[in-house]
């Protein structure tokens, strides 16, 4: 059992219900994300209907956070979830300045990091994480990476960090070509 | 754009203290008869400069009261192992001026060296393609034997050392090419490299070692301007590594290559 969040490019709008859904049900202070919405730049999808990328932690295989941090605050979980524990951070920011993905945020409220740990609480409870039951199109799923094969799906999308050592967790499928109805492509 | 001054000094400082205590040490294995107070002075500065390095350090954490627990990831950590070896050399550096013992300094030198080798680790993570190689394992070696050598000038009245100039040499080098190495490298060290390359801050410390560097070498101007030339360029430098690093995820949705 690996749990990953599956994003659906083609069907994300970027209303950021996502990231909402996940703020309010933390409650985060104004400036902390834990989930951000990345447009894609008009060079990697040059048409008028837009695409993005909703990304949190992405649980990688290999996380960084995890050799990074001098406290030892981050645990993977046997299911792959990468664990923050706040009550051992020392806020030294080596974890923020390590993951190439920008998921640990530093508060400087609490002096202390915090970042997404796929609302384990809620998975244990057989709930689904915040996010994804904010995500009003169903373009964030939950899956699991050890049975999970579909076509398409691909680990690395243009404006995303190739980092083949850690291993991001999170998987994308690809927005498609916009049609013009009535025009053979 | 932070400059994250608190890890500015603590790595400038700590890399000083370690060049201090890898040439005291050096002096007195190959001259051990030699007069003794200054040598142990110069071991009271050791331990002073790096104590002021780790207090900076702590200004950096967001609590800053539970440093101790930094040491609890050593299995997988090196910034466990900076903040064990920094520790260590500190209190031996301090050890050796009360004791003054050529074991106990070779032990400071090496726990020193192994403080600056973990250091180059730490400072070198994935997100930062620009300086996820050797160069910041190079540039902090070099900027502690440079500043080592160059200080010892003044704690003792001692010559400058070949060691030294060479080091400051090939810091002033190294500064200079990777940058424009990086300009032909992927988005993220693209960007790094102008960031660098534009930055006054960059150049005025570039300017400032190259300065020091003359001087020592044609043996002008006073040692103390020499080495506040040599402090403040690579403290300037060490600004522009913190602040003008770009990290992966500032570029999350643009084009990579």
């Amino acid at each position: 059992m690996r749990y990953a969040f599956l994003l659906d490019m083609g069907k994300c709008i970027g209303c950021r219900g996502c990231a909402m859904a996940c703020k309010n049900f933390y409650n985060l202070e104004p400036e902390m994300v834990w989930r951000q919405v990345y447009p894609l730049a008009e060079a990697i999808y040059p048409h008028s209907g837009r695409a993005f990328l909703s990304l949190s932690c992405n649980h990688c295989e290999h996380p960084v956070c995890v050799t990074a941090c001098p406290t030892a605050s981050y645990t993977q979980r046997a299911d792959g979830i990468v664990v923050h524990n706040m009550e051992t951070c020392i806020g030294c920011q080596n974890c923020v300045r390590s993951c190439p993905y920008g998921a640990p945020r530093y508060s400087a409220t609490l002096g202390k990091v915090q970042k997404c740990g796929m609302c384990w609480e809620r998975l244990d409870a057989g709930l689904l994480p915040s996010c994804v039951l904010g995500c009003v199109t169903g373009a964030l799923t939950i899956i699991n990476l050890d049975d999970y094969v579909a076509p398409g799906i691909v680990q690395y999308p243009a404006g995303y960090p190739v980092m083949k050592k850690i291993s991001p967790s999170t998987r994308f499928i690809l927005p498609k070509e916009p049609v013009m109805y009535g025009v053979k492509p | 754009m932070s400059f994250e001054f608190p890890l500015v000094f603590f790595t400038v400082l700590t890399q000083l203290a370690c060049g201090m205590a890898i040439f005291l040490c050096w002096r007195m294995w190959i001259n051990p008869d030699s007069d003794d107070l200054p040598k142990r002075r110069a071991w009271l500065w050791t331990g002073g400069v790096a104590a002021v390095g780790l207090i900076a350090s702590l200004c950096h954490l967001g609590q800053p009261f539970q440093a101790y627990m930094a040491l609890i990831n050593l299995g997988a950590s090196s910034l466990s192992w900076e903040v064990l070896a920094f520790s260590c050399f500190t209190a031996l550096a301090f050890l050796v001026y009360f004791v003054y013992s050529r074991a106990l300094a070779l032990l400071a030198a090496i726990i020193g060296a192994v403080g600056l080798f973990t250091q180059g680790l730490t400072y070198a993570p994935p997100s930062m393609p620009a300086i996820n190689n050797v160069f910041p394992m190079v540039v902090f070696w070099l900027s502690a034997i440079a500043l080592g050598a160059s200080s010892l000038t003044l704690i003792r009245s001692a010559e400058y050392n070949l060691a030294g100039r060479l080091a400051m040499c090939a810091l002033i080098a190294v500064l200079l090419i990777a940058p424009s190495i990086w300009l032909s490298g992927s988005t993220t060290m693209r960007e790094t490299g102008l960031l660098w390359l534009k930055s006054g801050g960059f150049w005025c410390g570039a300017v400032l070692i190259l300065l020091a560097f003359v001087a020592t070498w044609f043996d002008k101007g006073g040692k103390i301007l020499r080495f506040a030339s040599l402090f403040c360029g690579v403290f300037l430098t060490r600004m522009i590594f913190f602040s003008g690093t770009v990290h992966t995820a500032s570029n999350m949705g643009l084009p990579f290559n």
